[in-house]
């Protein structure tokens, strides 16, 4: 090399920027390949099963609500009261019910759609005595009760079904649900947690003799430990922010593909829970997590090893 | 310094180098020299015995003060011990770094010792594009970049040429003459003979003693006593 090359090589040198001790750091995020991508994975099963979590408890109180504040009234046909006379009477102590927010009559076309899966013709439903129903949406706390025995006393064959056998069960079920996610969640988290431990170890111990070299020529402990722990740290958050972005992804392509030729009423878990915006704060959590555990474990790590020695 | 070690390795050694002494530190391979410098640049204790080091007595510092005593001590590691992934440059100012020097600072000083030991023009390169005699040359300016009182050099000459050998030498010879205390390993008889400084001449684990029969091979080559001014016998 010659001299004009030489002096043009050292004018270029990073001004005010010290090169990273360890390998990688800051220049490349890909520093410690292996701990990235097994970070990424990681991240990326805590968030689904995060989001999984989240859909489950959506989803298992959305039932119960629904359920619980949507009821049938069932008008069967009888003598003593033509239909029309008991759908007028059931209306209008419907209306003048204060927990009764809305009442609407099911038209027989409605009723006969509903049938339609189990009998098929259409043209047989019409010819059936169908009881004539009501779909009445409560209040919160309405007393079902109360008003089951008053539209009964004032509708001859009016009866209330108020759904609670199944919501019940249903509500035993989510509740089980909800337990089963949030246990998955705080496993995935507990074996992401120490994966992330186990390969923060690995990848230092190919860093030993760097740990070797900076005690023998005077680093104090604390020096070397923040030498890798932010280099650790930055592994992490790259690799945990991949992670959750790959999750972030996947949760909006899940709920695109799930809403798809799907009716808006109808709509499944996902959809909903992909643009609410606790779920995107909940997944950040994840990397904070991350960055927290991999620095911890990088720094303990260290002062270990340097402990050991002289 | 004084030091007398009980260990396996090293027995019923005591010596006291000066400000400014330069030693060779010599014997046959096994005989401790390695462990010897290894207690002196605090990367082990010894089982028994005692150390001290600038007048602190080790057995009684506490651990965090260790890394300041280390700080000036250079050491030239046998097998060199340079970090792979920094440039000549970044290895050579680690010891500055550590110190807490910013870049400014330590930059000119660490170009020009790099152009002092002949690798003006290898800054840039990482020790894997160095051949070993340029890896031992960074190692060395690594070792003494940061001007320390106490220099141990396990076998510094061993991968290079006699020329280089004898250039490196030198180097020694000069920092040695601006009062640094120097430990010299080697095997190299030439070198010790060139210079004519007094030696520590291990064999077994013992410091080499005219009194001591019979002499290992190694010790019988000649090497048995250094002109020992300051050396002292173990009681």
């Amino acid at each position: 090399m010659n001299r004009e090359t030489q002096s043009e090589r050292e004018t270029n040198m990073p001004n005010g920027m010290t090169a990273p001790i360890l390998p990688g750091t800051g220049h490349s995020p890909m520093a410690g390949e292996g701990l990235t991508r097994v970070i990424a994975i990681m991240c990326f099963l805590a968030s689904m099963a995060l989001g999984a979590w989240l859909a489950v408890g959506e989803a298992a109180n959305n039932w119960t609500l629904n359920l619980s504040q949507s009821i049938t009234l069932q008008l069967k046909p009888t003598p003593e009261m033509t239909a029309d006379a008991q759908m007028a009477a059931a209306l209008e102590i419907l209306k003048n019910a204060p927990s009764v927010i809305e009442a609407t009559p099911v038209s027989d076309a409605q009723a006969a759609s509903l049938l339609e899966p189990w009998l098929g013709d259409s043209t047989i439903i019409a010819t059936l005595p169908l009881p004539h129903l009501i779909e009445i949406k409560l209040a919160k706390d309405a007393d079902i009760a109360a008003l089951s025995a008053q539209l009964t006393g004032a509708v001859p064959g009016a009866l209330l079904d108020d759904h609670s056998r199944w919501n019940n069960r249903l509500a035993r079920f989510a509740g089980a649900l909800r337990w089963l996610a949030f246990s998955v969640l705080v496993l995935i988290v507990i074996a992401s947690a120490m994966i992330v431990v186990f390969a923060t170890r690995a990848d230092m111990a190919s860093n030993h003799e760097i740990i070797e070299v900076l005690h023998l020529i005077g680093a104090e402990d604390g020096f070397i430990a923040s030498q890798f722990q932010k280099h650790f740290q930055w592994i992490a958050l790259w690799a945990s922010l991949m992670g959750i972005g790959a999750a972030a992804l996947t949760f909006l392509a899940l709920s695109q593909i799930s809403s798809l030729g799907v009716n808006p009423d109808t709509q499944g878990l996902l959809p909903t829970l992909a643009y609410r915006p606790e779920l995107y704060s909940a997944l950040l959590m994840i990397p904070a997590l991350t960055v927290a555990t991999a620095a911890l474990t990088a720094r303990r790590t260290v002062l270990r090893v340097l402990k050991e020695v002289m | 310094m004084a030091y007398n070690d009980g260990s396996d390795v090293l027995r019923d050694i005591s010596f006291e180098l000066a400000p400014g002494d330069f030693r060779f530190l010599t014997g046959p391979s096994g005989a401790g020299k390695t462990t010897l410098l290894k207690l002196l640049y605090l990367a082990q204790r010894p089982t028994r015995g005692q150390i001290t080091l600038f007048g602190n007595q080790l057995s009684e510092t506490p651990r965090q003060e260790l890394p300041h005593l280390r700080r000036r001590i250079g050491v030239v590691f046998q097998e060199f011990r340079l970090i792979d992934h920094l440039t000549s440059f970044e290895n050579v100012a680690l010891p500055l770094r550590i110190a807490g020097k910013s870049l400014e600072e330590y930059r000119p000083d660490v170009i020009e010792l790099l152009t002092w030991v002949g690798l003006g023009d290898r800054i840039h390169e990482k020790p894997s594009a160095l051949s070993g005699g340029e890896q031992q040359r960074v190692a060395i300016a690594r070792a003494v970049v940061a001007k320390p009182d106490l220099l141990l050099a396990d076998e510094p000459t061993g991968n290079v040429d006699p020329d280089l050998s004898i250039r490196l030498l030198r180097l020694f010879l000069e920092l040695n003459k601006m009062g640094t205390t120097i430990v010299f390993a080697t095997h190299d008889r030439y070198l010790v003979e060139a210079v004519g400084a007094p030696e520590l001449h291990l064999s077994e684990g013992r410091l080499g003693d005219s009194q001591m029969a019979p002499l290992p091979p190694a010790a019988s080559l000649g090497l048995g006593d250094a002109p020992a001014a300051s050396r002292r016998e173990a009681p």
